[in-house]
């Protein structure tokens, strides 16, 4: 790995940076009073492993979050806030050095330290752990204690990108686990978070108190309940009966319902979840050319989708990167609905006459997909294309992407839960998960930014791939979904996240 | 009959054999456990690195033949969503959902034989009447619709009861509920037709002829005569019980295998579906043997060799 001396330069900007950024910074806000009352959260799918060196599903990450804590997240804002980490830098093109927060206790008393941390990058890393994290990550080489409250993590390539995007996974407690073994530890986690686990019922429920000499100051609930409800007229039912406080994934034609009970209002908010449409570029040879592809984004109206579907409530079309990922590019203009234009670039690229398109999704992904996937079909039949749309089960869906079965155009939902670009772009890296679309100038473009420490020029990096996919129309942000909560009117201070991890430090009950 | 019940156990194996066949191949036919984990925009590399770390890059025969051999044994292998023993976690959620399926099972039962033989005896009435249309609204509401109802009803415009979860006697009512009112319907209608049939024959009117009480023909010599096929009834409603309980574990909430297996199907996590169906069909089985057992003792013309 040849490391110039820009490179070296960067990462003495980007360390300065990143200490005078971090000087000073605290830890989520604190809770003054003592912790009271009951708050249950209701959402469609608890975790099915309490591991979240395992678990991976979005849905799963906040109440990972209540019991453990990474060494640092974006809040709400955006924000990377620092958590077991107070501080890091840059110390080298491909290592890191954290600084630990100090007198931080495990749920059981015992101190955190630097070998709590290597434990679990370790871990995370370790095949035997069947992590799929450990793969994703693979960048990261290896974890070691400098002493007590330093850790240096070493990269096989130059990352940016660690502090805010591997730097979110949670750490356990390398004693307590190796004493219990994984079962009987993960039966009974232990944490450093603001909530302690006290029982749970597989599939139903996770019960969880507050933590009283939590590092961040203790959290203003006393006892915090998750609770699993699949069908979503239950959840509507368990928020007018009172019996669910915060519910989220409520449909949206139920909000007019909830609002007039008196009893519940329902929120709409903004997040990172990208409706996509993809190209099987490799495997549908009309797609090679650029204008088809183009025909294909200017065939959809978004806005009326928007308006059909989500109430108005979802997020306008960008680049390809959502508005809350860092770097994303403002300046990009969106392809606007116009159906004549696509026609002209079809006739422009041999095609007079329209023509056949497969359009493929996997339904049960996001809320209402069919429904969207259905009205996305029906523009590009109006738009010159004859679609042959497929509709699949999620399963079987999944596993033809990765056999390369797709043909033509497909629909994907992706979420950015770090706000770091590289978490998006590596699907368009063809060293990583690039399945359909190959450019090696794309590839470049991804791998630069990657390996620029100083941030502004960095952010320009990332808008510049931000700028290449969109203008190479090489995937298509359709718009972004809306979180639909439901809350129950004695819920205060509940702040829905863009990146769907939610917080409840701060959330209190009437 | 000993040696009748051992003949048929040893049937139930070779069905319990050929079912998780025909389940371990079509989970795996059907959808790839790799790539439900890492995501559809997993790289290529990711997923055939994780394939190998989770065992799964095996010929799927292997797979099978190495899953019947640990089966044996009683390990029926570990979730691979789940990472917990696969049968630990169906027996775990068994119960609830045994308490569920063999709830209905009694409130159907209690509910619609005497309902189908005051239907029979008083036939063109009112009551007559009213239990066929009950029945057909029985028959034809889904039981989605039917649960949403009664939680809207009696868990939000009168909350007597809570409109979800499982863990308390209060949450079962609901739930029992929804999964018997089709199977009374169901149960009501075969019962009024056994009797309307029965009630007809020579040997009734001779039972009236020499001036027996009507409960004691009712119940003496026309219902027992009807029994066998409500017997072998109720046998087959079980397994639309378990099917059923899907759909019910999911409006309720309701912690039971049901809605583990959906979840497992959905995963590809193969361990799971594979025991979750044995267990299923286990159960099945051994209640249509308790059932063809069940014959001699109502007619004792039936013997079994």
């Amino acid at each position: 790995m040849l490391i110039s001396r820009r490179m070296v330069v960067a990462v003495l900007a980007m360390s300065l940076l990143a200490a005078s950024l971090l000087a000073g910074a605290g830890a989520p806000a604190a809770a003054q009073q003592a912790p009271r009352g009951t708050l249950t959260f209701v959402q469609s799918l608890l975790p099915l492993v309490a591991d979240p060196h395992v678990e991976f599903l979005n849905s799963s990450f906040h109440v990972q979050y209540a019991m453990f804590d990474p060494l640092a997240r974006v809040n709400e804002e955006g924000k990377l806030t620092p958590y077991l980490a107070t501080s890091w830098k840059w110390e080298s093109p491909t290592s890191w050095v954290f600084e630990l927060r100090k007198n931080v206790k495990w749920h059981d008393g015992a101190p955190f330290t630097s070998k709590d941390v290597v434990f679990s990058i370790s871990r995370i890393l370790d095949p035997a752990t069947r992590s799929i994290w450990g793969r994703i990550y693979s960048f990261v080489e290896r974890a070691e204690a400098i002493d007590d409250t330093t850790v240096r993590i070493r990269t096989k390539t130059p990352s940016v990108a660690v502090p805010q995007d591997f730097g979110r996974m949670a750490m356990l407690p390398k004693d307590q686990f190796e004493r219990m073994g994984k079962d009987a530890f993960f039966a009974k986690p232990v944490g450093t978070g603001p909530f302690k686990f006290l029982r749970q019922v597989r599939g139903e429920e996770i019960v969880m108190e507050a933590n009283p000499t939590y590092w961040g100051g203790p959290p203003k609930v006393k006892t915090l309940v998750f609770k699993q409800v699949p069908d979503e007229a239950t959840r509507v039912a368990e928020l007018l009966a009172g019996t669910a406080d915060i519910v989220d994934g409520i449909p949206p034609a139920d909000a007019a319902r909830v609002n007039a009970s008196g009893r519940a209002t329902v929120t709409f908010a903004p997040t990172v979840r990208r409706i996509l449409l993809e190209f099987a570029v490799l495997t549908t040879p009309e797609l090679k050319d650029r204008r088809v592809r183009v025909a294909v984004a200017h065939a959809i109206n978004g806005r009326a989708i928007n308006l059909a579907i989500y109430g108005g409530q979802a997020g306008r079309q960008t680049g390809y990167l959502d508005r809350f990922s860092w770097g994303y590019n403002q300046s990009l203009k969106p392809y606007i609905y116009d159906p004549a234009r696509s026609k002209r670039l079809l006739a422009e690229a041999g095609y007079p006459n329209g023509l056949p398109l497969t359009f493929m999704m996997g339904r049960g992904r996001f809320l209402l997909d069919h429904e969207v996937g259905l009205a996305i079909a029906d523009f590009l039949n109006k738009a010159g294309f004859t679609v042959d749309f497929k509709v699949f089960e999620w399963g079987v869906f999944a596993g033809m992407r990765t056999r390369k079965e797709f043909k033509g155009v497909f629909m994907l939902s992706s979420g950015n839960s770090t706000g770091e670009p590289d978490q998006v772009f590596r699907s368009f890296d063809s060293n990583r998960e690039a399945l359909y679309v190959v450019d090696p100038k794309l590839d470049d473009l991804i791998h630069e930014q990657m390996g620029e420490g100083d941030r502004v020029k960095r952010a320009k990096m990332v808008a510049a791939v931000d700028a290449y996919v969109h203008e190479n129309m090489l995937s298509f942000n359709v718009m972004t979904i809306p979180g639909v909560y439901g809350l129950n009117k004695r819920v205060r201070d509940f702040k829905p996240s863009p990146f769907e991890i939610f917080t409840f430090t701060n959330v209190s009950v009437q | 009959m000993i040696a009748y019940i051992l003949r048929r156990l040893a049937y139930s194996v070779l069905v319990l054999l050929g079912v998780s066949a025909i389940t371990f191949f079509s989970v795996f036919a059907s959808g790839d456990p790799i790539s439900m984990m890492l995501g559809a925009d997993a790289g290529p590399r990711q997923v055939e690195e994780f394939r190998k770390i989770m065992g799964l890059d095996r010929p799927v025969v292997v797979q099978y033949l190495h899953f019947l051999a640990r089966a044996v044994r009683g390990d029926f292998g570990r979730s691979l969503r789940h990472d917990a023993p696969a049968m630990a976690l169906i027996v775990e959620r068994l119960p609830a959902t045994m308490l569920l399926a063999f709830g209905a099972l009694a409130v159907s039962t209690v509910v619609a034989i005497p309902l189908g033989v005051l239907a029979a005896t008083r036939r063109a009435s009112v009551l007559d009447d009213a239990v066929i249309a009950t029945s057909a609204l029985g028959l034809a509401a889904p039981t989605f619709f039917f649960g949403s109802v009664l939680i809207m009803l009696f868990a939000v415009k009168y909350p007597l009861l809570p409109p979800s979860g499982g863990g308390s006697l209060d949450r079962l009512i609901l739930p029992v509920a929804t999964l018997a009112f089709g199977r009374i319907a169901v149960l009501t209608r075969f019962t009024r037709s056994g009797m309307i049939d029965v009630l007809s024959r020579q040997y009734i009117r001779t039972a009236h002829a020499k001036g027996l009480p009507q409960p004691a023909v009712l119940y003496r010599h026309a219902l027992r005569n009807t029994l066998i096929p409500i017997v072998t009834l109720v046998g087959l409603e079980m397994g639309s019980l378990l099917g059923g309980a899907v759909i019910t574990e999911n409006v309720f909430a309701w912690p039971g295998i049901g809605r583990l297996i959906v979840q497992a199907v959905e995963n590809r996590d193969f361990p799971i579906v594979t025991s979750g169906v044995l267990v299923a069909a286990a159960i099945f089985t051994l209640v249509n043997l308790i059932v063809d057992i069940v014959y001699s003792f109502i007619n004792p013309a039936v013997r079994y060799q």
